[in-house]
Order: structure tokens, then C-alpha cells, then sequence
């Protein structure tokens, strides 16, 4: 048993067991969340845990009632069985617990849907218009015109051009490039039909509905490449426009966009 | 969660990052023509409209709008020092409503009053 933890097999662990390393995009057979990237993503993971407690709780009693009752009211047992119609205790009982249960179950549930709500005075505004079939994205902060905004469509990369360790049916050649620890306000619109903006890593999801400037705040927490997909129907190719956001320290994110505006 | 609000603002103060000294790096690996630099001077301030308490809501199409015409607003009765109300409604709009009444104004077919 010498050495049995050496880099190597360390290394082929994360080939055999993907999972270990952080996940920022769907896997197959997936079965919990992804890691979570910002706050919101957090306390979405946060409540889903804490409600499982109470899940968890109230299925083993039921399963124990259920079990007590079908053993002990057979016929063979209990051939005569009690008459009791009445009994306050036990229902003021079983409706104040219950009750009870809701409440732990409402409060954080209530905190967490306001705090998705608010918009902290944000640093960055981009825009994310649905189309079909890809998506479009504005930086308009940095331009003093109205036709002079970094302005680029995002497209899925087809399955026959990906290189070697690129995703299918995610990668895209263009991607939302936002900066981590920074205020971020996205503005979600389409110019066609309904779409929706989804990432699940960022706890992201917002449909795009024509007419309509829906905003929603981000704030990342580290760096990272972050892929989600639309998530509302909007025709034949829906499923082929996917989003990918990454994340890159504010430095990163100026240079960026100073060579997005010497392009213009 | 979204109340965090100390620590991006201790980053914003700091973004204000003239344009030359980020592209110093690259500058000096491939020398670039003077034209192009004469091009850099762009400053990049990070920034943007503001919360708006006028426009609390989720939808913003509203804000975009009045943004709009708060510009031409200024524009038509200050004149001058309106690039504040520009940057704002630039910020919101998509590009596309915003150049689409921008035809309708040149048409004479634009709905608000300025």
C-alpha cells in the first residue's frame, strides 16, 4: 500500500471522475446541482438543502404511520376496530406542527426570492437579446454614440468544428465576457420570439420576452467558464443556441473591452 | 446574498483605469503604429446608469424609455451637458429600439414630445 495516493493516479481520478473537479455545465446523468458561481446560486443550493431536511422528515413519518397502520388494523389482529371520531389534542396538533413546518420552510424561502429581486447599484450593464437561433450581446457603457457599442451575436459551434475538449452543443464562438467581483445588471430582451437566459451556475434564469427589458444581477464570485442553455421553447432550434459566460478578473475585463472598442 | 454592496464599491472607485496604462503589456511586445495609438486614448471608465428608484421593477422597458427622452429633453432645452442622460439610456436600450426612433425622429413620426 506504499504510495498509493501519487499525482498520477490523482490526475486519472479527475479523467475517471469528472465530477470532482468544479462543474460550471451540464454532465451526463447529472443528478444534483452544478457549483455555484454567485450568491444567489449559493442560497438556491442552501434552501434545496434545507427543505430536503424537512422532506426527508416527513416522508419517514408518513412511511412509519402508513406501516403501523396497515400492521396493526388487520382483521386477524384487530378484528374489532376503535370507533373514536373525536380527539382536540391530536388535531390541534397535527395542524399546528404542520404549520410550524411551513413556516421554517417559508422564511428562508421568502429572504432568498427578494434577495434574487434586488439590484445593487450596479458597475456594468450588458444586454442579452434572444434571437432565433443565437444570441446577441451589448456592452453599451463605453460609447458615446448610438450605433458605437461593442455590438456581437454568439453562436453555437457545430458539432463537426470543435476541437478537442470543447462541449457539444454548448461552446459558442463568442462569449459573454464579465468580470468577477463586480455588480453586474443584465438586461434580458428578445427581438423575436420568447427565449430564456439560463445558467445554472450563476442561479441565472430569465425569459426574454419582446418588448420587455427584464433585469437580473450577477455578481461572481470567482473565475470561470460558465455554460447554460435558452430554456424556453422558441422553435426548431432551440436546443442549438446555447450561452456561455465567462468569468475574468476586472484587468482582464478592461483589456477586453479595450480590444472590442479599437475592432469597432 | 445581494446586499453585499461594500466591496464592488470599493472596486468601482478603483476601475477608473485610463486605457494607456492597461495596454502598457502589449504596447511594448508588438510596437503599433501611431495612428492606433492616437486611437487608445479612449479612457474606460466602469460605470453605468444608475439604480433608478422610479424603476424598481423587473421590467426596465419603461426606464429605457424615459431615458430617451430625458435626453432629448436636455438636448432640445439645455443644449449642453446632456452626455450624462445619454450614457444612461445607451446603458438600457438595445441598440436596435434605440436607432429604430431615432429613424422616427429624423421622420417626424416620433410619438414623445421632444
Amino acid at each position: 500500500m506504499k504510495n498509493f495516493v501519487t499525482p498520477g493516479r490523482v490526475c486519472s481520478s479527475f479523467v475517471i471522475f469528472p465530477t470532482w473537479a468544479i462543474a460550471d455545465a451540464a454532465e451526463p446523468w447529472q443528478l444534483s446541482f452544478q457549483d455555484p458561481a454567485t450568491p444567489i446560486m449559493q442560497g438556491l443550493i442552501d434552501l434545496h438543502h434545507d427543505i430536503f431536511f424537512f422532506m426527508v422528515f416527513i416522508l419517514l413519518f408518513v412511511c412509519w404511520m402508513l406501516f403501523r397502520t396497515v400492521y396493526h388494523f388487520s382483521y386477524d389482529k384487530n378484528p374489532i376496530p376503535q370507533k373514536i371520531i373525536h380527539g382536540t389534542t391530536i388535531e390541534i396538533a397535527w395542524t399546528i406542527t404542520p404549520s410550524i413546518i411551513l413556516m421554517f420552510i417559508a422564511i428562508p424561502s421568502f429572504a432568498l426570492l427578494y434577495s434574487m429581486d434586488e439590484l445593487t447599484d450596479p458597475s456594468i450593464t450588458i444586454k442579452a437579446i434572444g434571437h432565433q437561433w443565437y444570441w446577441t450581446y451589448e456592452y453599451s457603457d463605453y460609447s458615446s454614440s448610438d450605433d458605437q457599442s461593442i455590438v456581437y451575436d454568439s453562436y453555437m459551434i457545430p458539432e463537426d468544428d470543435l476541437d478537442l475538449g470543447q462541449l457539444r452543443l454548448l461552446e459558442v464562438d463568442n462569449r459573454v465576457v464579465l468580470p468577477i467581483n463586480t455588480h453586474i445588471r443584465v438586461i434580458i430582451t428578445s427581438a423575436d420570439v420568447l427565449h430564456s437566459w439560463a445558467i445554472p451556475s450563476l442561479g441565472v434564469k430569465c425569459d426574454a420576452v419582446p418588448g420587455r427589458l427584464n433585469q437580473i444581477s450577477v455578481f461572481l464570485k470567482r473565475e470561470g467558464v460558465f455554460y447554460g442553455q435558452c430554456s424556453e421553447l422558441c422553435g426548431a432550434n432551440h436546443g442549438f443556441m446555447p450561452i456561455v459566460v465567462e468569468g475574468v478578473s476586472l484587468e482582464n475585463y478592461i483589456d477586453w473591452v479595450s480590444n472590442k472598442l479599437k475592432e469597432i | 446574498m445581494g446586499n453585499s454592496v461594500s466591496h464592488a464599491e470599493a472596486v468601482e472607485e478603483e476601475v477608473v483605469v485610463s486605457e494607456e496604462v492597461v495596454e502598457a503589456a502589449p504596447a511594448e511586445a508588438e510596437p503599433e503604429p501611431v495612428e492606433e495609438e492616437a486611437e487608445e486614448e479612449i479612457e474606460i471608465k466602469i460605470g453605468t446608469a444608475k439604480f433608478d428608484p422610479r424603476f424598481p421593477t423587473t421590467n426596465q422597458a419603461k426606464h429605457c424609455y424615459t431615458r430617451y427622452n430625458e435626453f432629448h429633453k436636455c438636448e432640445a432645452e439645455a443644449g449642453a451637458d446632456c452626455e450624462k442622460f445619454g450614457k444612461a439610456y445607451r446603458s438600457i436600450c438595445p441598440q436596435e429600439w434605440v436607432l429604430k426612433w431615432n429613424e422616427q425622429r429624423e421622420e417626424g413620426t416620433w410619438a414623445g414630445k421632444y
